[in-house]
């Protein structure tokens, strides 16, 4: 940690005194944001746009969903060396807006083709992610939910480095790998603080372009350093103690399949997107595979479709998230003891793993408004379809039918830097 | 009828060679090393996506904001998008922290001027704008030879 924070330093020191030089172009500070409304039509679940939200709309209308500021400042420092850093606040898990250091890069190109970056880069593990929080860079007032909310983790402390290469006349493939330590937690699943600083991740990346299609497969792996937060950690690790003393190896083994320390999240991505004329076309589908017994592996897509009609676009998403079903477990049938732990230890796994099913769907229709060089506005209106899983929601009340329309309209604007 | 047709075409592309010296070109500095580029070439350099020309210079986008026409017409000819597709592309090359946008003129002679004065430099212009300080490499509104 020490190390990286005086990297950032030395960053900003690097950057701030060419401010003095060359005055003209080098520096270039700018900023991004979006104001935003969101409201469903049920009071027993709250709707939010990432897991990292600890709250989220219910029946009438929040700014916490959508609304984020960042400002972003970069420098040239020669020919081959940009400084960029970003400062993003948005709701956070701590249920404060408190900001947070998004990047802090150093990006070297000595060549035309090869691209190293060092610092705090943006992971991009879902397709577009490196700029999720910038309304203004996408057609929609939020990526869809069901592919996009449970990635809580959006930059690493690492190192990244990528080739270009040229196929045939009109297309390049570019490769990519990426390296380094998450800082990021979420409230987690169950609203179980879920830490993932400290988790160590790989990824790579191969990335095609052919005039106005562009297509991505990438493959992210996530070791996370952590368990679940207490009073969840503290539990599994009395309910294990006990097990042990009982002489009950099955039964501490279930214990311990609630615990995520060290066991690998794997991501696998495939997207595509066409922009050409007034046509916006955009699909992806992604599948998250976990080591880990209590959390189901999931599959994820979306597609959209948007037409430009002058200063406004049309759109409508599809997106849907699924997990595999586990069958309930019942300890019962493994433990040499049947007795009152046995009996808990299968309820709590059960709970738990329901609570990480997800089976949701999420059509939506909206039109994005280009009034101003620097600004658009956005309504959207969602309706989801969530079959006895509320993952993605924060549950007020049981009850829930698992249908909700959410209605949405963002504000999202851009400063300074480009035009 | 179909002859009439035909004669309103030859009339038309009569009317577009008239104005021809209004294509839009791509020019570069006479130093660069560079003499001729593909649209992939412009297209990359024009989008951020490669940092330096075929020469090995470190490239210098120049971007004319004025006129307005000019600039919605460059990027129509070459990426074949709207405005604000390019304005949101560039926010996401932006704010992702990997490029710096071109740089911006407000007319077409400050491009040339710019162009003239910097070795990597390119911009893009109209035709008959251009002058002997600057080459054009690229022609827009040609077919590239296969």
């Amino acid at each position: 940690m020490g190390k990286i924070r005086a990297a950032w330093a030395v960053i900003l020191a690097l950057a701030l005194p060419l401010r003095a030089q060359e005055p003209a172009t080098n520096l270039q500070f700018s900023a991004f944001g979006t104001l935003g409304l969101a409201a469903t039509d049920t009071h027993k679940v709250e709707f939010r746009r990432t897991l990292g939200q600890p709250h989220g709309a219910i029946d009438y209308p929040q700014g916490s969903v959508d609304t984020r500021f960042g400002v972003q400042a970069s420098s040239r420092l020669s020919d081959t060396l940009l400084a960029t850093v970003q400062v993003v606040s948005q709701y956070r898990y701590d249920n404060t807006y408190r900001p947070d250091l998004n990047w802090a890069s150093l990006t070297w190109t000595p060549t035309g083709t090869f691209q190293a970056r060092a610092g705090r880069i943006g992971l991009e593990k879902l397709p577009d992610g490196d700029y999720a929080n910038v309304g203004y860079t996408m057609l929609w007032v939020r990526p869809p939910v069901e592919v996009y909310a449970a990635g809580t983790t959006n930059y690493l402390d690492g190192l990244d480095l990528s080739q270009t290469f040229a196929i045939g006349a009109d297309s390049t493939l570019a490769i990519r790998a990426i390296a380094g330590i998450a800082n990021e937690k979420a409230p987690g699943g169950a609203n179980v603080p879920l830490d993932l600083t400290g988790s160590r991740n790989i990824g790579a990346a191969l990335k095609f372009q052919s005039g106005g299609f562009r297509g991505r497969f990438s493959y992210v792996r996530q070791v996370p350093n952590h368990n679940f937060g207490p009073p969840a950690s503290d539990e599994i690790a009395q309910e294990k103690a006990l097990a042990v003393t009982l002489g009950e190896p099955k039964l501490a083994a279930a214990a311990e399949a609630f615990e995520i320390k060290g066991k690998p999240i794997q991501s696998y991505q495939l997207g595509g997107a066409w922009e050409r004329g007034p046509v916006q076309a955009q699909a992806a589908v992604v599948r998250t595979l976990y080591d880990i017994p209590s959390i189901p592996d999931q599959w994820s897509g979306f597609a959209s479709f948007g037409y430009r009609l002058g200063a406004v676009v049309p759109y409508g998403i599809y997106s849907r998230e699924v997990s595999k079903r586990n069958g309930p477990v019942d300890l019962g049938k493994v433990a040499l003891i049947p007795g009152p732990l046995t009996a808990r230890l299968t309820a709590e796994l059960n709970a738990a793993m329901h609570l990480q099913e997800v089976d949701q769907t999420s059509l939506c229709a909206g039109l994005r408004w280009d009034f101003s060089d620097r600004a658009d506005l956005k309504v959207q209106v969602d309706r989801v379809r969530a079959r006895n899983s509320t993952a993605l929601w924060v549950v007020d009340d049981p009850t829930w039918n698992g249908h909700a329309t959410v209605m949405s309209v963002t504000l999202d604007f851009i400063f300074g830097g480009v035009r | 009828m179909r002859r009439a047709l035909s004669s309103l075409f030859a009339a038309l592309f009569a009317a577009v060679a008239l104005r021809a010296d209004s294509r839009l070109v791509i020019i570069v500095n006479p130093e660069s090393g560079v003499t001729r580029l593909t649209r992939k070439e412009a297209e990359d350099i024009f989008m951020g996506r490669q940092k330096r020309l075929p020469s090995g210079l470190v490239a210098l986008p120049v971007e004319g904001l004025v006129p307005a026409e000019t600039r919605l017409r460059f990027y129509q000819e070459l990426v074949h998008l709207p405005m604000p597709e390019v304005r949101a592309y560039w926010a996401r090359m932006y704010f992702s922290g990997q490029v710096q946008p071109p740089r911006q003129t407000q007319s077409g002679q400050e491009t040339l001027e710019v162009v003239a004065a910097n070795k990597g430099a390119i911009g893009f212009l109209e035709m008959d704008k251009a002058d002997r300080r600057v080459r054009v490499v690229l022609e827009l509104g040609e077919q590239e030879a296969p």
